[in-house]
C-alpha cells in the first residue's frame, strides 16, 4: 500500500505544499552576476505606449545593449504578428547576433507523462517570419503549471515535427556554456546534452525550476525605459540614473513586468511571480550546476517503508509516553533533514507522506495498545469473578441459628473480592461461635489471607474451646506469613443456655448489644490486643458477656462505621447504634436489610472505599 | 520517596518524614515501601515519622506503618511516630496498634526520644 501511494503519487497535492514550504525555509541563493532583467514595467509603458510597445524601441534597446556589451538579449513575450517597424528590428537583431527569440506551443489541458515528447505539438506563438531568420537562437517558453497552478517544472525539450526544440533559457544555457545540444540523450532521471552536460530532470524531461529567492530579491534589474532614458542622457551629456557600463558581459532577459499583465502566475515562493523569472531562474540553474532532483518513485517508496517500519518499531518498544517522544523525534528528524537535503543538497524527497505515516503509525500502535488493555482488564474482571465466587465458598452459605440463637450476616466487598472475613461455627448443642475480622488492605491479596485466615479458623475452632486461644493459635500460623500484612479479628462465643458470651479481640472492635430490658444500646469495653500476624509472642485475653433473651449483638467491620458519602461524613458508631435500637422488634433478617438500606441512603453516589461486614445475632431463649 | 505523599527533612543523623498520604492506592503502596527500603539502604537508621498532615489511615496504610516499623527494627534503628491526629490515633487505638508503635505527642518530644535511645 505504501508503494502504491507512493509510485502513484497519490497524495501528490499534500507533497507539493510539502515542497512549497521548503522553498519557504531556504535562505535565499546567490544568482549569476551574469544574468539580469530588464523589466518592461508599469512606468515604461505609461512613458512608451500601450503594449505591445512599437518594435523600433526593442531596436533600440538591442543597440543600446550591444553598444554596452550585453553578452547576449533574450525577449520573454512573442512576436508572433509583423508590425510596421519590424524591418528595424530585423535589422538590429542580425547586427547584434546575439538575441534569442521566443515560442509557445499549444498546450491541451490535460497533460500525460513524457507528455512534451510524446507527440508533435503544434505552434500556438510563432516568430514573424521576417525576425526568425536574424535571430541568433529560438527556443519555447511554455510554463506548464501542476495540479495546483503553480509553475514548478518547465520540459527541457518540445517537440515539433518530429525535430526538439529546446527550452529557451536551455538553449541560452548550452551557448554560454559552449555546448552544442545536437545529440540529446533522456536517460529517464536526466538529459545529457552532448556528453558535456547533463542535466536532473523528472518524467524524463521536466526540469524542476530552482527559483533563487522571492522576485524582488533574487535577479538584478533594470528598468527598460531607465536604460533608454539613461542612453539618450549619456548622449546629451546628462546624467543618468543607471550606469550603462553594468551591462558589459551581461544575459539580459528582456521581459514583462507591469501590473495587471497576464504575464505571471504562482510559483512555491509566492502567488505572482513574472514568467521571464521562471527562464532567468532556469538559466542561473544551469550555468551555476545547481539544480533541484526529483529522487523518484522507487526512492521515496523505500523511504517510506524504512520511516513507517522505524515508526512501528518506535511505537510498539516502550511506553506510551517513549512512543509518543519517539514518533515526535522521528518525525521532527525527518523534517530536519528532508529542508536540510533540499537546501544543501538540492534533493527532493517526500515530507509529507513518510510524516503522515509516522502519524498513522503512533495512532495505530496506541490504538492497538488500548484494545488490548481493553482485553486484559475484560480478561482480569473475569478472573476477579472467578476470584470472588471462590471466595464466596468460604463464607457460610447458610447461617443456621439455633432455636436459641438467630443470625443474619452479609458482607459487601469494595472490589471484587475482599478483605473482610465472618465465620459461624458450631461448637456444641448450645453453643455457637462468631469470627469477624478485616485483613489490612483490599483486592486479591487481602483475599486470599482471608482464606488463609478462615480455613485455619475452622481448623482451630474444632481444637480449642477458649477465644483467647483460638486467636493466638491464628496469630502463632500468620506471623511470618501475612507477607507485611495483619488481620484484626474478633471471636465471639455464645452460650445460650447459660446466657453468657465471652470474646477475645485482637484490634477489632467496637461490639454494640442491644439490651432489651433496657432497652438500649451498648458498648461493650474490650480488653484488645494488637491484630494477628504481627507479633507471635502475644497473649490475647477473654472479656465476658451476659447476655438476656431479646438481647441483639451486632459485629461489623469499621467499613461500616467509616461508609462515607460524597460531602465525606462517616456513617459513624451512633449511626449503627440508632439503626439497631430501631430494629430491636424485627427479625435479624429485616434488621440486616435495614442497614443495607440506612447505609445505601447515606452514602448515595459516593464509591465504596472498604469492605462492609455485618453480623446480627438475636438471643432467642 | 514516593511523589508527593511525603517530604524528608533531616536534622543532623535524623530524618524526619512528613506523611500526607492523599489519594493512596496500592499502587503508590508498593512505591512508597520500595522508597522506604532505599531510605534505610542509604543508612537512615534514625527516624520520625510525622504524622500531623496525614488526616486518614486505611488498613493498607495501618500495614505499611506496621512494616515501616519492623524493618527500621531489623536494621537496629529507631522509629518513633508523632504528631498523630485524633481520628487517626482513634484508630490506631481500636485496632490496637498503638501498643506496638512508638509514638509521642509532636516532633520535639520525637526527636529528643530518638537521640535519647
Amino acid at each position: 500500500m505504501i508503494g502504491v501511494v507512493s509510485g502513484f503519487r497519490l497524495l501528490n497535492s499534500y507533497e507539493l505544499l510539502a515542497y512549497d514550504l521548503r522553498f519557504h525555509l531556504k535562505p535565499p541563493q546567490s544568482t549569476a552576476k551574469d544574468i539580469v532583467i530588464i523589466d518592461i514595467d508599469d512606468q515604461t509603458l505609461e512613458t512608451l505606449g500601450r503594449w505591445p510597445l512599437p518594435r523600433d524601441f526593442h531596436a533600440s534597446l538591442i543597440d543600446v545593449l550591444n553598444e554596452f556589451g550585453a553578452k547576449s538579449i533574450i525577449f520573454d513575450f512573442v512576436f508572433s504578428e509583423p508590425m510596421e517597424s519590424d524591418h528595424l528590428f530585423a535589422e538590429s537583431i542580425k547586427n547584434a547576433g546575439n538575441i534569442y527569440l521566443p515560442l509557445v506551443f499549444y498546450i491541451e489541458a490535460s497533460q500525460k507523462k513524457n507528455y512534451f515528447l510524446l507527440e508533435d505539438h503544434e505552434i500556438l506563438a510563432d516568430i514573424a517570419e521576417s525576425l526568425k531568420s536574424s535571430a541568433h537562437g529560438i527556443g519555447h517558453i511554455n510554463t506548464p503549471v501542476d495540479s495546483d497552478g503553480k509553475t514548478r517544472r518547465i520540459p527541457l525539450f518540445t517537440r515539433y515535427h518530429q525535430k526538439l526544440v529546446p527550452q529557451l533559457a536551455l538553449k541560452v544555457a548550452c551557448d554560454f556554456l559552449g555546448v552544442k545540444a545536437s545529440k540529446v540523450e533522456f536517460k529517464g532521471d536526466k538529459v545529457i546534452l552532448s556528453n558535456k552536460l547533463a542535466l536532473p530532470v523528472s518524467n524524463n524531461n521536466e526540469l524542476m525550476v530552482n527559483y533563487p529567492g522571492r522576485w524582488d530579491k533574487s535577479f538584478t534589474r533594470f528598468s527598460y525605459l531607465q536604460i533608454l532614458t539613461a542612453y539618450k542622457n549619456s548622449k546629451e551629456r546628462k546624467p543618468s540614473s543607471i550606469d550603462l557600463k553594468l551591462l558589459k558581459n551581461k544575459i539580459c532577459f528582456v521581459g514583462l513586468t507591469a501590473a495587471g499583465t497576464t504575464d505571471s502566475g504562482p510559483v512555491p515562493l509566492e502567488n505572482n511571480y513574472y514568467k521571464v523569472g521562471v527562464h532567468a531562474s532556469v538559466l542561473n540553474s544551469i550555468i551555476q550546476n545547481k539544480f533541484i532532483r526529483d529522487v523518484g518513485m522507487t526512492v521515496n517508496t523505500v523511504i517510506n517503508l524504512i520511516i513507517f517500519c522505524a515508526a512501528l518499531w518506535i511505537c510498539f518498544n516502550g511506553t506510551p509516553l517513549k512512543a509518543f517522544l519517539g514518533s515526535l523525534g522521528l518525525g521532527l528528524t525527518y523534517f530536519i533533514l528532508s529542508v536540510f537535503l533540499f537546501n544543501n543538497c538540492g534533493i527532493w524527497i517526500d515530507l509529507f507522506f513518510p510524516l503522515l505515516l509516522v502519524v498513522v503509525s503512533y495512532v495505530g500502535s496506541t490504538s492497538f495498545r488500548f484494545l488490548q488493555e481493553i482485553r486484559k482488564r475484560e480478561l482480569l474482571e473475569k478472573e476477579l469473578e472467578i476470584a470472588q465466587t471462590i471466595q464466596q465458598q468460604f463464607l457460610p452459605k447458610k447461617i443456621q441459628g439455633d432455636d436459641g440463637l438467630l443470625v443474619a450476616a452479609y458482607m459487601q466487598p469494595a472490589k471484587f473480592v475482599a478483605g473482610d472475613l465472618y465465620d459461624v461455627v458450631k461448637i456444641s448443642d448450645n453453643k455457637m461461635g462468631f469470627l469477624l475480622g478485616d485483613v489490612a488492605g483490599k483486592g486479591v491479596p487481602a483475599s486470599l489471607l482471608m482464606a488463609q485466615t478462615i480455613s485455619l479458623f475452622r481448623i482451630f475452632a474444632r481444637q480449642e474451646t477458649d477465644c483467647k486461644e483460638v486467636l493466638g493459635l491464628l496469630n502463632k500460623e500468620l506471623c511470618g506469613k501475612a507477607a507485611g500484612r495483619f488481620v484484626t479479628a474478633l471471636y465471639l462465643m455464645v452460650d445460650f443456655e447459660s446466657h453468657k458470651a465471652v470474646l477475645s479481640s485482637a484490634g477489632q472492635g467496637p461490639l454494640f448489644v442491644y439490651r432489651k430490658k433496657e432497652d438500649k444500646v451498648v458498648d461493650v469495653e474490650l480488653e484488645g490486643n494488637v491484630p494477628l500476624g504481627l507479633m507471635s509472642t502475644i497473649n490475647y485475653t477473654n472479656v465476658y458477656l451476659d447476655i438476656e433473651k431479646g438481647d441483639r449483638i451486632i459485629l461489623f467491620s469499621d467499613g461500616l462505621s467509616e461508609a462515607r458519602n460524597t460531602k465525606g461524613e462517616e456513617f459513624g458508631y451512633d449511626h449503627i447504634k440508632a439503626t439497631l435500637l430501631q430494629n430491636a422488634g424485627n427479625s435479624v433478617e429485616k434488621t440486616l436489610e435495614s442497614f443495607k438500606q440506612e447505609v445505601s441512603l447515606f452514602v448515595e453516589r459516593a464509591e465504596q472505599h472498604d469492605d462492609i461486614t455485618v453480623l446480627i445475632i438475636a438471643v432467642e431463649k | 520517596m514516593a511523589g508527593s505523599m511525603y517530604r524528608v527533612e533531616n536534622q543532623g543523623n535524623i530524618t524526619i518524614v512528613i506523611l500526607t498520604l492523599e489519594g493512596f492506592t496500592h499502587e503508590d503502596n508498593d512505591e512508597l515501601m520500595k522508597a522506604f527500603d532505599e531510605l534505610l539502604a542509604k543508612g537512615s537508621k534514625k527516624m520520625v515519622l510525622d504524622l500531623s498532615e496525614t488526616r486518614y489511615v486505611s488498613s493498607l496504610i495501618l500495614a505499611s506503618l506496621v512494616y515501616m516499623q519492623k524493618k527500621v527494627q531489623d536494621v537496629g534503628g529507631q522509629l518513633i511516630f508523632c504528631s498523630i491526629p485524633e481520628r487517626v490515633k482513634e484508630i490506631m487505638s481500636v485496632t490496637n496498634l498503638d501498643k506496638i508503635f512508638n509514638i509521642t505527642e509532636d516532633r520535639a518530644q520525637a526527636l529528643e526520644a530518638v537521640v535519647k535511645k
